[in-house]
């Protein structure tokens, strides 16, 4: 599915297929140039007092800068192939296929979670389908500072990455979770559930900490607060950050995640669930393709996958998820 | 057509829980998984009494995947799914073997034994024990045909 950036814009529906087409036609261009250029470096330029050929100026040019024309109209035809890519805009039949699948999520997330009132934020319980890849370049949030895979990782390593998710809201971001061979190391919730069976985190009485009322602290600002701990001189405030470590460092050991990944959650203002309930999915082959998590920021959470009204709808929801082809694209 | 014996899930499929600082951690067997049903029958063509499980994603678009003979000795051989590893069918010799319920759990726990200690199938064994207990719990009634 194609990232559209310049349609979450305001630009015109008119004026991004007037760019989309004017960018085909300089790529074409480019591509066009690019041989003319190969075939005026075979063009041998006649000495001077011999009649010129046709257009010699442009011919003596190109063999001047032959390495700065070419390499400027390969990145010329990079560009204007990234631009199409980021204005392409998903044809009728995925637009009808993605709403589709979002009504058979949402059908799935009313069964999961009875009784949720009808003005309840759609993005307080949600179901998300993650894929699992093999290959995926695009790590967010960063793993590390060096690199986004983090240290001893690469794209390689073996991904959980959201695919599909309930609801109109909370779809911009894809977040990943690493999923390698080394599966004790698999992250997250998802992560869990990749490597054995259905894993659920938080359940009546015992549920995930609120991270609703924790505020991010920066470098400096912890430092100090640090040191005033240790000096046995605390403030209200590094009080407060010394309780919020120790709740995030709770909640980062329970989602089997790093308290980085945690705090990189809350420095985004991100909702953290209170309560997580993830499946794995099974493609026609019966392999496993990704998982199923189901998440609640409120008191409603998922229903026991024990129970028939979850067995029924979780295999109508595989069934239907095969039936439109979701399963199909499994990137490997 | 031989009759299944409908199996709960609430009774077999035991989640492990634990309460790390405060939180609920439990984790179980994902739904496909478990067995929703249960038979058994005497096979002529082959010769054998037949246990068969069926799972709740068999009869979908995707269908029952092929089962492979992944444990045999004398008189016990289990089938389980290529790719999920599930337990299908198990066939027992019943002319050599004098067929009742307690040789039938100690057999089935011999080769779940066994079968778990192939690197292919060691993650399954939650699953095949769940299998024993099925069989174990509905025994008589599956000797019975």
């Amino acid at each position: 599915m194609a990232t559209n950036l310049i349609c979450k814009t305001r630009m015109p529906k008119g004026l991004i297929e007037f760019v989309s087409w004017l960018a085909w036609i300089g790529e074409w261009l480019c591509i066009g140039a690019l041989s003319a250029v190969c075939f005026a470096l075979d063009v041998t330029i006649p000495d001077s007092g011999k009649p010129k050929i046709f257009l010699q100026p442009v011919v003596e040019f190109v063999h001047e800068w032959p390495t700065l024309i070419g390499i400027s109209l390969g990145l010329a035809i990079v560009v204007v192939r990234c631009g199409r890519w980021l204005g392409k805009r998903p044809s009728p039949q995925e637009v009808t296929l993605n709403r589709l699948v979002t009504e058979t999520l949402d059908r799935f997330r009313d069964t999961c979670f009875p009784g949720i009132p009808a003005n309840e934020p759609k993005d307080h319980n949600r179901v998300t389908v993650f894929r699992h890849e093999k290959c995926w370049w695009i790590v967010w949030p960063f793993r590390g500072t060096l690199t986004p895979w983090g240290f001893g990782r690469h794209p390689w390593s073996g991904w959980l990455v959201m695919h599909r998710r309930s609801g109109h809201v909370t779809r911009g971001r894809r977040t990943t979770f690493l999923a390698p061979d080394d599966a004790q190391n698999a992250e997250g919730v998802v992560g869990q559930a990749w490597r054995r069976q259905a894993h659920r985190v938080g359940s009546g009485q015992s549920k995930l900490p609120v991270l609703a009322a924790v505020k991010h602290v920066g470098a400096h600002r912890a430092l100090w607060y640090r040191t005033l701990n240790i000096c046995k001189k605390p403030t209200a405030k590094a009080t407060q950050f010394c309780i919020d470590l120790e709740t995030v460092r709770n909640y980062a050991e329970a989602t089997h995640c790093s308290t980085k990944f945690v705090w990189q959650r809350i420095k985004q203002k991100t909702p953290l669930p209170t309560s997580l309930l993830a499946v794995p999915l099974r493609d026609k082959n019966k392999d496993f393709w990704g998982v199923a998590v189901m998440d609640s920021c409120n008191q409603y959470e998922c229903i026991d996958t024990d129970s028939r009204e979850f067995r029924t709808a979780f295999n109508k929801l595989e069934q239907q998820l095969h039936s439109f082809g979701v399963m199909d694209d499994a990137g490997r | 057509m031989h009759e299944w014996i409908k199996l709960d899930p609430f009774e077999f499929n035991r989640q492990e829980r634990r309460i790390i600082h405060g939180v609920a951690i439990t984790v179980g067997l994902a739904p496909f998984d478990v067995p929703e049903r249960v038979r058994g029958f005497y096979d002529d063509e082959i010769g054998r009494f037949v246990i068969e499980f069926s799972y709740q994603n068999d009869e979908g678009q995707s269908g029952r995947e092929a089962p492979l003979a992944s444990w045999q000795s004398e008189n016990l051989t289990l089938y389980v799914g290529e790719h999920t590893g599930c337990i299908y069918e198990i066939h027992l010799n019943v002319d050599n073997l004098q067929v009742d319920a307690v040789r039938l759990n100690l057999q089935l726990k011999k080769a779940i034994d066994e079968l778990s200690t192939n690197d292919r199938f060691a993650a399954r064994r939650r699953h095949y024990e769940l299998a024993n207990e099925a069989i174990s719990r509905h025994a008589t009634e599956l000797l019975a045909h």
